[in-house]
Order: structure tokens, then C-alpha cells, then sequence
């Protein structure tokens, strides 16, 4: 089964009217880190993951999930 | 330039660039070593000064990115930012040292069977200096490549 990692980094962003470079300092990470996550470049730890899930107040399953690719 | 305050984050980022941008000056140095093999005598001067050009330029980059590592990174988070795989950067240095790892084995593999031969064109310093460009290069153009800006970089994306 082939998967990809999607994510909604970007809809909780606007939600919060946050920038990428504010999310980053939240969390911790540098604004590239974020940016790479949010276009599916790079995939995140899963420390990374529960963080942002943890400031958004939400499970991370409403961030990230698992689609399958053909 | 963007004006705006930096996370220790970002200069970490920054460091990882600098890091990568000295190692590739360092590598130039090496192409000019091994260039002085293969030119002709009149030649010789330019690729002798330009060797010593690029050991400037890797000296002022080195020391560069010693201070930016002291002045922007707190000693507090400096193992967590340089060396977590949590980051970008750190995690794409991490497969370009695999890569040139992967390249210059292969290369040494051939060159050993160059090494110490009577038939040898060039002598055995040549193949060595060739192995540490390729070594040296093929990290740094693949750090530069892969951590290159892109359209999420844009502003307009980054805002809200």
C-alpha cells in the first residue's frame, strides 16, 4: 500500500490568522521547517506533529493524515 | 532583505547555509588543485591565485559562521537546533552527507585501483585531491539544491 502524508497545517493557519513564521516560533522550528511540512517536502517528527496539534488544541489525526496513492 | 526578527531557529537554518556555502568554497580549492595537474604552465599562475582567492574566501566564510553560531544561537538550544532531526535543514544536511558518503566510496573504489600504478598518468596526490572535491561538492551543491527557495517561500503563501 502506498501512502502519502497530507495535512491541514495551512486551513489551521488561517483559522488562527497565523503566519508560518508565527507558527514556527511556537513551535520551535524554523519558518522553512514549517513551509516544507506544509507543501509535503519534508515529513515531520513525530514530536513536530503532537506539537502542533497540541498549540491548535486538536488530535493530530484532524492535522495530518495517511492517503493512499495509486 | 526582508527586515524582521529571526527565531534561533531560522539562524540555525542560516548556520546550516553557511556551513554549506564554506564547505563548497573548500571544495573549490581542491578543483584548483587539481586543475594545477592538468593546465599548462601559462595557465599555472591564474589557477594558483585563484587557489589562494578561494582560501580567503573559505577562511572570512569559516569564521563567519563560527560567529553566527556564538551570537545567534543560545548555548541553551544549541544541541536541540543544530542536531534534532525536528528540522529541516538538519535532517536535508543529514542525507547530503549520506550522498557524498555513497559518491566518494564508489569513487575511492576506483581510484584504489589507480593508486600506485606505473601506467598512471597522474600522480597518486592528483586522485586523492580529486576524491575530497567530489567528496566536498557533491554535499555542499546537494545541501544548496535541496534546501533552494521555493514558492512556499513567497510571502503572499507564507501570510495568511
Amino acid at each position: 500500500m502506498n501512502v502519502k502524508l497530507e495535512n491541514r497545517i495551512h486551513v489551521f493557519r488561517a483559522e488562527h490568522r497565523m503566519s508560518q513564521s508565527d507558527l514556527a516560533n511556537e513551535i520551535g522550528v524554523s519558518r522553512k521547517t514549517i513551509s516544507t511540512i506544509e507543501v509535503g517536502r519534508f515529513v515531520p517528527s513525530t514530536v513536530i506533529a503532537l506539537k502542533i496539534a497540541q498549540y491548535f488544541k486538536v488530535p493530530v489525526e484532524d492535522i495530518f493524515s495517511l492517503e493512499e496513492i495509486s | 532583505m526582508e527586515n524582521k526578527s529571526r527565531s534561533s531557529a531560522d539562524h540555525a537554518d542560516i548556520h546550516r547555509r553557511l556551513i554549506s556555502i564554506t564547505i563548497l568554497v573548500f571544495s573549490l580549492i581542491y578543483a584548483a588543485k587539481v586543475a594545477s595537474y592538468i593546465v599548462g604552465n601559462e595557465l599555472m599562475q591564474y589557477v594558483t591565485y585563484a587557489g589562494y582567492g578561494f582560501a580567503g574566501l573559505a577562511l572570512v566564510l569559516m569564521l563567519t559562521t563560527i560567529y553566527w553560531k556564538l551570537k545567534f544561537i543560545p548555548g541553551k538550544d544549541r544541541y536541540q537546533l543544530l542536531y534534532s532531526e525536528d528540522s529541516y535543514a538538519n535532517a536535508m544536511m543529514n542525507k547530503s552527507f549520506k550522498n557524498s558518503w555513497m559518491v566518494t566510496l564508489l569513487l575511492l573504489f576506483l581510484v584504489s585501483s589507480l593508486i600506485n600504478k606505473q601506467s598512471s598518468v597522474f600522480p597518486d596526490q592528483f586522485y586523492l585531491d580529486v576524491c575530497v572535491f567530489i567528496m566536498l561538492s557533491t554535499f555542499s551543491l546537494n545541501f544548496i539544491f535541496m534546501f533552494r527557495g521555493d514558492k512556499e517561500d513567497l510571502t503572499e503563501r507564507d501570510m495568511v
